[in-house]
C-alpha cells in the first residue's frame, strides 16, 4: 500500500503511443479488443442498425489522436484508486458479456476499459478536454436489438405513413394493404421501404461529427444540434420513402428496386447531412453571438 | 520505462480476456437430436392434411437474418376436411440461440411488418391433462388483412412468454455453460374473430403436439412437459 499517495513523478503523457512505456496498456487493450471487434465485424457491422461501426471506430480514433495534444497541458496521471475501481467494474462487465453472449454489454465493458486506462494516464482534467473524441467512440455500443426494434416498430408505422399521406395529397395513387404499398400496379414491401430507420443511430453519429469538424466543440451548441438530429433522421426517411415510391410510379419496379439495393443508403446519409447542414445554417443565423462556438 | 501501474493494468486486461474465453458455453445441446423439424411434425393428421408454402411474412432468401437465425424454416398450411378451416402453422428452428442469432418475437416482427396489434397477452394452451403450454395469443390488423396468432417460444428447456424472459432464459442456459437450441411454433388464422380463432388454434395445437412421436415432442414443449404429456398419451395419436 506504499503507492497510494505516493506523488508520481513520470513527465505527463505526450502522445497516445510511446514504446516501450505504454506497450503493456495497449497489449491488455488489444488482448481485450481484438475478439470483441471479430464478433462486431461478423455480427452487428453487417447489419443497417449497426453498419456505421467501423467509421466511428475510424473517426473516433482518429480524433482522440488528433486531440490527443490538447490536454497534454493538463494532463496528470489519474487517481489510483479511481482508475482500479473503474477498471474493474468495466472488465467484469466485459467478462460477462463476453461469456455469455450480450455483445452491447461486451462492448460498453470494452468502452469503459479504455477510458479507465486513459484516465489513468491523464487524469479527469485530461478526459474532460477530450469529451468528444471519447463521447464519440460511445457510439462503438451497439443498441441491443430489442432496444431498436421497440424503437423504430412505431418510428416506421410513422414514416410510412407520413410519405404516403403526402403522397396521395399530391395525387399520386398509393395505397397500402397488410404489409404491402401499391403504387399504380406495383407493390413495394413496408419494411424495404423503411428500413432506413435501422440507421438511425448511425445518421445521428454522422451529422454529430459533421457538427464538430465545421463548428468545434462548443457544448451547447453541440447538444442543441445534435437534438435535432433525431427529428433530421425521420424527415430523411420519409424522403427517401417518397423518393422510392415515385420512382416506382414513373420509372417502374427495375429502377426502383436497383435504387433500394444500391444507393439508398448513401442517398440517406447525403439527405441528412443536407437536412442537418441546412439547419446548421440557418440556426447560425438565427442564434444570438453567445450561442455560437468560439 | 515501463511503469508498474501499467503492467498491472494490462494484466488485468489479460485476466479479463482469458476469463472472457474460459466462461463462454461450449457444450451445445440440440432436443431436435439431427432431425428435422419436417420429420418430427406430421403433415397430416385427424382430420388435418397440409401443404408446404412458403413463408408469408418472413422473407427468407439467402443472405437475409432469417437465413441466419433460423437452420429450418417449415411453413405448411393445415387445412379441415370437415369444417375448411385453414391455419397457417411456422416452424421456425434455429441450432445456436446467441444474442445475435435468436428467435425473433412476433409481437415485435408483427408490427415491424406494417401490422398494428390489436391484441397481445400471454396464454395458456392446454395439451391434455395439467400439461398446458406458456403462449402469447396476438389479434393482428393491417389494412385489408386480419390475422390471429398464436405462438410459443421454446430455448432449450424454457418457455419464454416475452422477450424478458427469452433474455434470462438464454443467459440462465449460459450459466450452465449450454448452447441450447431454440424453435418458435407460430399459427395463424387470418380471421376478423380473435377470440373464435384463438379457440380454433388451441384446439388444433392440442391434436398437433400430441400427433408427434412421443420421443421428440420435447422439441416443441420442452422435456418436462414431453415427459408429462407421455404419461397420459403414450404413442403418436394420429
Amino acid at each position: 500500500m506504499a503507492e497510494v499517495g505516493h506523488v508520481d513523478v513520470r513527465p505527463p503523457a505526450t502522445s497516445l503511443f510511446v514504446l516501450p512505456r505504454d506497450l503493456p496498456l495497449w497489449a491488455g487493450l488489444a488482448l481485450l479488443a481484438v475478439p470483441t471487434l471479430q464478433s462486431l465485424g461478423g455480427q452487428v457491422w453487417t447489419k443497417e442498425s449497426g453498419a456505421h461501426g467501423p467509421i466511428v471506430l475510424a473517426v473516433g480514433a482518429w480524433l482522440l489522436a488528433r486531440e490527443f495534444p490538447k490536454a497534454r497541458p493538463i494532463a496528470k496521471p489519474g487517481a489510483l484508486w479511481a482508475t482500479a475501481v473503474g477498471l474493474l467494474l468495466s472488465l467484469s462487465l466485459y467478462v460477462f458479456g463476453r461469456a455469455f453472449d450480450f455483445i452491447s454489454l461486451e462492448v460498453v465493458g470494452l468502452y469503459f476499459a479504455g477510458v479507465a486506462i486513459l484516465y489513468s494516464r491523464i487524469g479527469y482534467r485530461g478526459l474532460v478536454k477530450l469529451w468528444f473524441p471519447v463521447g464519440y467512440l460511445a457510439f462503438l455500443a451497439p443498441p441491443p436489438g430489442w432496444f431498436m426494434d421497440q424503437l423504430t416498430a412505431p418510428l416506421k408505422q410513422f414514416v410510412s405513413w407520413a410519405a404516403m399521406s403526402m403522397l396521395s395529397t399530391a395525387g399520386v395513387p398509393v395505397d397500402r394493404e397488410g404489409v404491402t404499398i401499391y403504387v399504380a400496379s406495383y407493390r413495394l414491401l413496408v419494411e424495404d421501404a423503411c428500413a432506413g430507420m435501422n440507421s438511425i443511430v448511425g445518421l445521428v453519429a454522422v451529422s454529430l461529427l459533421y457538427i464538430y469538424l465545421l463548428r468545434g466543440s462548443n457544448l451547447r451548441y453541440a447538444t442543441l444540434l445534435a437534438a435535432a438530429t433525431i427529428p433530421i433522421a425521420i424527415v430523411g426517411n420519409i424522403i427517401r420513402i417518397m423518393t422510392l415510391i415515385l420512382l416506382t410510379y414513373f420509372f417502374g419496379d427495375a429502377v426502383a428496386q436497383g435504387f433500394l439495393h444500391e444507393t439508398a443508403g448513401l442517398f440517406l446519409f447525403a439527405v441528412d447531412l443536407l437536412l442537418v447542414f441546412a439547419l446548421d445554417q440557418a440556426l447560425w443565423r438565427v442564434l444570438p453571438k453567445s450561442w455560437r462556438p468560439a | 520505462m515501463i511503469a508498474r501501474r501499467d503492467l498491472i493494468i494490462g494484466g488485468a486486461c489479460a485476466v479479463a480476456a482469458a476469463a472472457g474465453v474460459a466462461l463462454k458455453p461450449h457444450r451445445e445441446v440440440r432436443l431436435l437430436n439431427g432431425l428435422k423439424m419436417a420429420e418430427v411434425v406430421p403433415p397430416a393428421f385427424g382430420r388435418w392434411t397440409s401443404e408446404d408454402v412458403g413463408d408469408p411474412l418472413a422473407i427468407n432468401g439467402k443472405g437475409t437474418l432469417a437465413a441466419a437465425i433460423y437452420n429450418e424454416l417449415l411453413v405448411r398450411v393445415y387445412s379441415n376436411a370437415a369444417t375448411g378451416t385453414q391455419i397457417t402453422s411456422l416452424l421456425a428452428y434455429g441450432g445456436k440461440q446467441s444474442d445475435d442469432l435468436q428467435l425473433h418475437r412476433p409481437e415485435i416482427c408483427y408490427p415491424a411488418f406494417g401490422y398494428a396489434l390489436v391484441r397481445n397477452e400471454p396464454t395458456a394452451l392446454p395439451i391434455a391433462g395439467q400439461v398446458a403450454v406458456p403462449a402469447r395469443r396476438l389479434a393482428a390488423a393491417a389494412e385489408g388483412r386480419n390475422e390471429s396468432v398464436v405462438y410459443w417460444s421454446r430455448i432449450g428447456e424454457f418457455l419464454p412468454q416475452d422477450g424478458g424472459q427469452q433474455r434470462s432464459a438464454r443467459l440462465q442456459i449460459s450459466l450452465h455453460g449450454i448452447i441450447a437450441d431454440g424453435l418458435l411454433s407460430r399459427f395463424s388464422i387470418a380471421g376478423d374473430y380473435p377470440e373464435h380463432d384463438w379457440k380454433t388454434i388451441g384446439a388444433f395445437v392440442a391434436e398437433l403436439v400430441t400427433a408427434v412421436r412421443p420421443d421428440m415432442r420435447k422439441v416443441l414443449i420442452g422435456s418436462q412437459r414431453a415427459s408429462e404429456l407421455q404419461r397420459l398419451a403414450p404413442t403418436a395419436q394420429a
